[in-house]
């Protein structure tokens, strides 16, 4: 390891950067976005419902499934679950569906959604 | 409390390469965050860029000054609801699945930090790291608002493990982006390669990658946070691959001139200022041997993207923990690449993705 001594070290790897503090983004910061953060406000609360009516449905369809194959359910069947490919990905669509169906309102009329998923952004000029 | 059996601390096992969260119900909440955040960020990405660029311009229009603070781009283009919604949703999201992947392992934090005690001694692999070391202020950062950022958790890595499985929104799923990059990492030009190494390796696994590919080199992953690489051991040793990691800052490494012949970062260079920058070509130059080969993997320049990309980049900065990106994508990194003495690979500036930025250094 290095011979200085930790704050020594720490002294140099600095060395020319205290203008860092003062950069936007690296105080995190409590941000809204309209005029009246109770707006922000609620719609944080629209998208904390979305998932927990999610976790709901999610919990409802295992619950299907294994009463369907195994005839019975528990709590620690639920938690060990782990869905078949088929069965994750008819869950994938169903949630995709839910979601778009709730929030559809949220971007009407700005122009056709691009694709719905991550596209190695970092590494695609666009 | 006795040795921790991973099986019995991961009650739900593994998802690829990385630990399940510990309910369904935390799950089935992240699910739904990924979702929503590919249907209503990444769908929506190019809508906004173009609306907020369109904005801007005609603000500068009309009053001849282009806005360039975060507090005046704000006030132009946040009058647009479905902008103001967009920044509100990414925030939201970004901020609810770092606390909810938080919450779910916190239920056994004691047992996962002591999982890390005892890899810690453990291999195959090793890690060292100091438990005295004194972080300078640029690497204290919430990077992504990750709260502690990479440095200022013990259970940060972990926590950031399924945050980043959240963030590719199932396209890094098992650790396929990385390994894709490792496998595309160009070589020296004599096909030598007997020790590799990936600085800012976070939880090592472009690492295990480069692990994979070069099996009998001596492969190394250093980053300056000591949670990142005591994870990324502990993550590798699940893998039964033999990896070193080490807490070091990439600018300021504990190896000999001459010692690698590749050094690779993946999308570090955007998360560190200029001048740290500049010190890490500089250490990776002197720790290559002549003939050696650095690749860097990271964002485009501003000059090859779009109005639009640099709109939403710099909202990125601002509201998402990255204040070094912007930095990052003006600061004319192949220019730097040469200044640090390394001889650049043709590449297109448009199809990063094939090879990233690669620079030889001269034999």
């Amino acid at each position: 390891m290095s011979k200085q001594t930790p704050d020594e070290r720490a002294k140099k790897l600095s060395e020319g950067l205290d203008y860092v503090k003062e950069l936007p983004g690296f105080e995190r910061g409590h941000p809204h976005y309209f005029k009246d953060p109770m707006i922000d406000h609620l719609l944080e609360i629209v998208l904390q419902l979305g998932a927990e009516m999610w976790i709901i449905r999610d919990r409802q369809m295992v619950t299907e499934y294994l009463l369907a194959t195994e005839g019975k359910v528990t709590p620690e069947m639920i938690e060990a679950f782990k869905p078949t490919p088929e069965f994750r990905e008819k869950m994938k669509e169903e949630r995709r569906t839910y979601t778009r169906r709730v929030y559809q309102s949220l971007y009407e009329g700005i122009g056709p959604a691009g694709e719905a998923a991550f596209v190695s952004g970092v590494l695609k000029a666009r | 409390m006795g040795h921790i059996d991973t099986k019995s601390l991961l009650t739900r096992g593994f998802n690829g390469n990385s630990p399940e969260l510990l309910k369904r119900a935390d799950e089935a909440y992240c699910d739904f965050v990924s979702d929503a955040r590919n249907i209503l960020m990444y769908a929506q990405f190019q809508n906004i860029g173009q609306l907020g660029a369109g904005e801007l311009d005609a603000a500068a229009k009309a009053t001849g000054n282009l806005p360039n603070s975060p507090e005046a781009i704000k006030g132009v283009v946040m009058k647009v609801p479905e902008i103001a919604t967009y920044f509100r949703v990414k925030r939201t999201l970004q901020e609810s699945y770092w606390q909810r992947i938080a919450e779910s392992y916190g239920m056994k934090a004691s047992e996962f930090e002591q999982a890390l005690n005892e890899a810690d001694k453990k291999g195959p692999g090793s890690v060292t790291w100091d438990p005295n070391f004194v972080y300078p202020a640029y690497a204290t950062v919430d990077i992504h608002i990750q709260p502690g950022g990479y440095t200022g958790k013990t259970l940060g890595a972990l926590t950031y493990d399924y945050g980043t499985k959240i963030f590719f929104g199932g396209a890094g799923d098992a650790d396929s982006l990385h390994h894709s990059m490792a496998d595309k990492t160009a070589t020296p030009k004599d096909g030598v390669v007997k020790r590799v190494m990936e600085v800012g390796c976070s939880i090592g696994q472009m690492a295990c990658g480069l692990k994979k590919r070069f099996p009998d080199a001596e492969v190394w992953g250093t980053d300056i946070g000591a949670p990142m690489v005591r994870y990324a051991h502990w993550r590798t040793i699940q893998q039964d691959l033999d990896v070193h990691y080490a807490q070091m800052p990439a600018e300021d490494l504990d190896f000999p001139d001459n010692h690698f012949d590749v050094v690779t970062a993946h999308l570090l260079f955007h998360e560190i200022p200029v001048p740290v920058i500049k010190r890490v070509l500089n250490e990776a130059k002197r720790v290559l041997r002549p003939g050696g080969v650095f690749g860097l993997w990271d964002f485009f320049s501003a000059k090859n993207r779009s109005g639009g990309t640099n709109f939403m980049g710099l909202m990125d900065a601002c509201d998402n923990g990255e204040p070094y990106a912007p930095g990052f994508v003006t600061c004319d990194v192949e220019a730097l690449m040469e200044q640090a003495g390394f001889t650049l690979r043709s590449h297109d500036p448009q199809e990063l993705g094939r090879a990233g930025r690669v620079g030889d250094k001269p034999v």
